[in-house]
């Protein structure tokens, strides 16, 4: 702490505000993209993590009974239907009910395809409300959708100082640590500029100092949020991926419960 | 000429030395051992340190990193690739033929009189848990108010004392200075990895080092990627530059009594100075690279000719920079004169005694007295060529420029006499003329006129029907056309090139004067011939492929950007490319909407319009489309034709087909991508209404 308020008045007596960003990453299309938004498309689904409607995501009812999303985007949503619920074959017009947090929206849609257990759903004229929202929770999901696991195939030359690690097009990270013990982190993931170390039995907590905290304090719940909505996106998650999302839905259930 | 066993950069298959990959956040540190050594790069280029495998070319290694991420950061591979052969990660780094087009900026060369002639390694490095910025802080300042206190007591008369003549004896003046330098040099470096420890905690690859002035003790650089903070690298390299100082300061400090003060003095000057060297690798210019390498900079790397550091900034280099900039300009300066006063006072007050020397003196005092002259020269020579190395690009350019031209005048106009038979072999080289067999050739230019204009004269007449084709053979051409303020030049013709030939391709008016800047002479080609002859063409199937081979190669052979593409490229985007005939006020593509191609404005003009507003017009040679094909997003604009256009249009799949063949092309489409996205985002800043969401 006395470093950091040391650097921090020495900074400001001598003008150097700025850090030197040599070997900073560099500015890229699709960083410049990502970071001003302009990258947000009306195709990007956001997957549900397993136990469902977790933070900021609606909830979708139909005839007041929650039914189970596989995901949703601007143009629709997939349910999984295993009893037959809807009852409706391909065409047919149906009233869901969009429940956000605060806000219950009935909203028109149709049924574009039946599968075993999934429906596929169309809204039709989505409300401007949901609109908005939907949007806005679109950003981590694609940003998720984006990451793979770094292929170490054919690369003998090469060993990596990670259990596993997940790279981004933007600068997003998560990398997996072997299991050391318990006070160790699980791994950290790297979203919007901001390295979270992750825990098992604790809270996640900021690698470094940001504009939005210090290092080690725990991390602010937009962006736990977040970062759960892309962690549950990647595709093809491992084991060790699998973990470090029920660490995050853990910490997440502790917040809220907390916040109550 | 590519020297022999080198390959250029799209050939080149990397093998990287063995090591590990660290995750770092965003960032990957890639480390080697023996020697042991450390670089950071973006995580996004991990695969790219997996592919270097050796088997795989650079072209392919685009692909393959296409194929895993969806897009390619061609600036940030390029750069990546460089810079790991300059730090000696790469096995094979020599094979790697140097860029023309890429700078040494990075790592600036090293001076030859601290060069070292013999490495030895001796440790690899040394790592504490915990950094003390505050330790540091009051170390290094300690240091820089020695030195102060240090240089107070220089002697006014200093540079009149005869430069190391002990007991007048040169010889024994050498051993002194080989044996001082080597201890204030090993002092440098010990307070070097002292400081290091204490603010980034590690210090790397410590070694012997043998050079010009002695055999020393030295630590690498490094762990100085660690210290991000401009105070703390600007009090770390000042301390170190001032270093020799409080070594001889201190040690008469404690012995008052010792001998050779001046002598001392002396040396740690020099020590000094070419610490300060701007034009080398020195605590001067690795600080002022550090306070200016940033992403802008960086992203001029890839583009700007091969220079040091000092030649490559300029006030106009980035805006944020100009105060540094100005600084180091003025200290190069300062540097220069300093320099330069010493050099001299050291010749005026030494030359008569060496040459007395030389002439008296035993074989021994001469070979010490001609060390220490071939070293003056050394000092000499290396400052001019370092001031050269900045100075006489700016002199040379106007007349570079002149030379050319006058090569150009002089080729085009070496036979004064144009017989078909040079027109031929003339006309053989334009890329649209290689359709045609020699008997064609010949029919054409028979039927053709060969005219010489003076300067000022028009060519061509906007609004005229055009009833020939031209090739200009000598001279040079304005393209012009009316704008808001009077007549405006879109582009200039240099021989040898086509014009005019849209009137050949269809009965329309011209779209521009074109008027002659000097003297020229032309080919006039009848429409007519053109048409009755190509029909007869074996190699020209249809008159429709002929019209898009006229058209697209006249776009590669105006558009500035693409000017100089190889043939094959240009091929590659013939074959692919799908000419798209639009009508004004046509939407060519939504923003938002899913990007599915590239487009090259082969005629025409274009608006591009963010949130509904126009920010920005796209003329004929211009392109478009760049953005979302190379970022993987949606269009970030609407793009309406102005006027009835034609376009090249290039699916997703051969742009990326055609730009991994030529990477430094994909560089300049990625740049001007970045360009005009961070406009975008300057606008939208600024608040451009929103008449309707970003997502179309």
């Amino acid at each position: 702490m006395e470093s950091v308020r040391f650097h921090h008045w020495l900074s400001r007596l001598f003008g150097f505000h700025r850090t030197n960003k040599d070997l900073q990453p560099r500015l890229t299309t699709q960083r410049l993209a990502v970071d001003n938004g302009i990258d947000r498309r009306k195709a990007a689904r956001i997957h549900y993590p397993e136990q469902g409607a977790i933070g900021d995501l609606p909830e979708i009812h139909y005839l007041g009974h929650p039914m189970r999303i596989q995901d949703i985007s601007l143009g629709g949503t997939c349910l999984i239907d295993d009893l037959d619920f809807l009852q409706g074959n391909a065409g047919n017009n149906i009233t869901l009910d969009l429940v956000w947090r605060d806000l219950t929206v009935p909203q028109a849609c149709m049924i574009v395809a039946v599968g075993f257990n999934k429906r596929h759903i169309r809204f039709l004229d989505l409300d401007t409300q949901s609109y908005v929202r939907l949007t806005l929770l679109l950003k981590p999901g694609y940003l998720g959708m984006r990451m793979r696991r770094l292929n170490l195939e054919g690369a003998h030359h090469i060993q990596v100082g990670a259990e596993e690690m997940w790279v981004g097009t933007s600068g997003e990270a998560i990398t997996a640590f072997p299991r050391i013990d318990a006070n160790f982190p699980l791994g950290e993931m790297t979203l919007y500029g901001r390295t979270v170390l992750v825990y098992e039995k604790a809270p996640p907590v900021y690698k470094q100092q940001y504009s939005d905290g210090l290092p080690g304090q725990r991390i602010r719940e937009a962006l736990l949020h977040d970062l759960l909505i892309f962690a549950v996106n990647i595709r093809n998650p491992t084991d060790t991926l699998k973990e470090l999302i029920n660490c995050l839905t853990d910490a997440y259930l502790d917040y809220q419960r907390n916040r109550q | 000429m590519k020297p022999q066993g080198q390959v250029s950069f799209d050939h080149f298959q990397p093998k990287i030395k063995p090591g590990r990959i660290l995750p770092q956040g965003s960032k990957i540190i890639y480390e080697t051992s023996e020697p042991f050594n450390q670089i950071i790069l973006p995580i996004e280029l991990a695969d790219l340190l997996v592919l270097c495998t050796g088997q795989f070319s650079m072209r392919d290694i685009v692909e393959k990193i296409y194929k895993r991420q969806g897009v390619v950061h061609f600036k940030s591979v390029f750069n990546t690739i460089y810079r790991l052969k300059d730090r000696g990660f790469l096995e094979n780094g020599f094979e790697l033929i140097d860029s023309p087009t890429r700078t040494h900026m990075i790592e600036p060369h090293q001076s030859i009189l601290l060069r070292p002639v013999v490495e030895v390694f001796f440790g690899q490095r040394i790592t504490n848990d915990k950094t003390h910025p505050l330790i540091f802080y009051f170390l290094s300042m300690s240091l820089i108010v020695l030195a102060l206190l240090g240089l107070q007591s220089i002697p006014r008369d200093l540079l009149t004392t005869k430069f190391l003549r002990i007991n007048g004896s040169y010889a024994l003046g050498i051993l002194y200075f080989v044996g001082l330098s080597s201890i204030l040099l090993s002092l440098k470096s010990f307070i070097k990895a002292i400081m290091l420890l204490f603010i980034t905690g590690r210090v790397y690859n410590f070694r012997l080092a043998v050079n010009l002035f002695g055999i020393h003790f030295k630590v690498g650089n490094e762990s100085l990627f660690l210290l991000l903070n401009k105070l703390y690298l600007t009090i770390f390299h000042l301390s170190l530059t001032l270093s020799h100082f409080v070594g001889v300061s201190v040690l008469y400090w404690l012995s008052p009594n010792l001998p050779l003060y001046d002598q001392s003095l002396y040396i740690a000057m020099i020590l000094t100075l070419i610490d300060l060297n701007p034009f080398s690798e020195s605590e001067f210019s690795l600080f002022f690279k550090a306070l200016c390498e940033d992403d802008g900079l960086n992203r001029l790397t890839a583009y700007i000719p091969n220079k040091n550091l000092l030649s490559v900034l300029s006030p106009s280099t980035n805006s944020r920079y100009q105060g540094i900039v100005l600084a180091y300009w003025h200290l190069a300066a300062l540097w220069l004169l300093s320099t330069g006063w010493v050099l001299t006072q050291l010749a005026y007050h030494n030359l008569a005694l060496a040459r007395y020397s030389l002439e008296t003196d035993p074989w021994l005092e001469k070979g010490a007295v001609l060390i220490l002259g071939s070293l003056f020269v050394l000092s000499v020579g290396t400052t001019l060529r370092g001031l050269a190395d900045v100075v006489l690009p700016y002199l040379a350019r106007p007349i570079k420029n002149r030379y050319h031209r006058l090569v150009r005048r002089l080729k085009s106009s070496g036979s004064p006499e144009f017989t078909t038979e040079s027109l031929v072999l003339t006309l053989r080289d334009l890329p649209l003329f290689s359709y045609f067999s020699n008997p064609l050739l010949e029919k054409i230019i028979k039927s053709s006129q060969v005219r010489s204009f003076p300067p000022g004269t028009r060519v061509i007449n906007k609004g005229d029907v055009g009833r020939h084709m031209f090739v200009l053979l000598r001279g040079a051409l304005a393209v012009q056309r009316p704008g808001p303020k009077g007549k405006e030049t879109v582009g200039e013709i240099l021989p040898i090139s086509i014009f005019g030939e849209v009137a050949v391709i269809e009965d329309i008016r011209r779209t521009a004067d074109v008027v002659t800047q000097e003297a020229c002479v032309v080919l006039e080609i009848p429409a007519q011939v053109i048409r009755e002859t190509s029909a007869e063409s074996q190699y020209i199937r249809e008159i429709n492929d002929f019209k898009n081979a006229i058209m697209v190669a006249q776009y590669f052979a105006s558009a500035p950007m693409f000017r100089n593409l190889p043939e094959d490229i240009v091929q590659l985007f013939l074959n692919f490319g799908k000419i798209e005939a639009i009508k004004e006020n046509e939407v060519i593509f939504y923003q938002g909407s899913r990007g599915d191609g590239f487009y090259l404005l082969i005629r025409g003009a274009v608006g591009v319009s963010i949130n509904g507003i126009q920010v920005k017009k796209i003329q004929q040679g211009g392109f478009f489309g760049e953005t979302s094909v190379i970022a993987d997003i949606p269009r970030t604009a609407t793009v309406t034709a102005l006027e009835n256009t034609l376009l090249l249009r290039i699916s997703n799949d051969a742009f990326w087909e055609i730009i991994t063949q030529n990477i430094e092309m994909a560089m300049f489409i990625e740049s001007v991508s970045e360009m005009r996205i961070m406009e975008d985002i300057e606008l939208l800043n600024r608040g451009i209404p929103q008449q309707g969401q970003m997502v179309g």
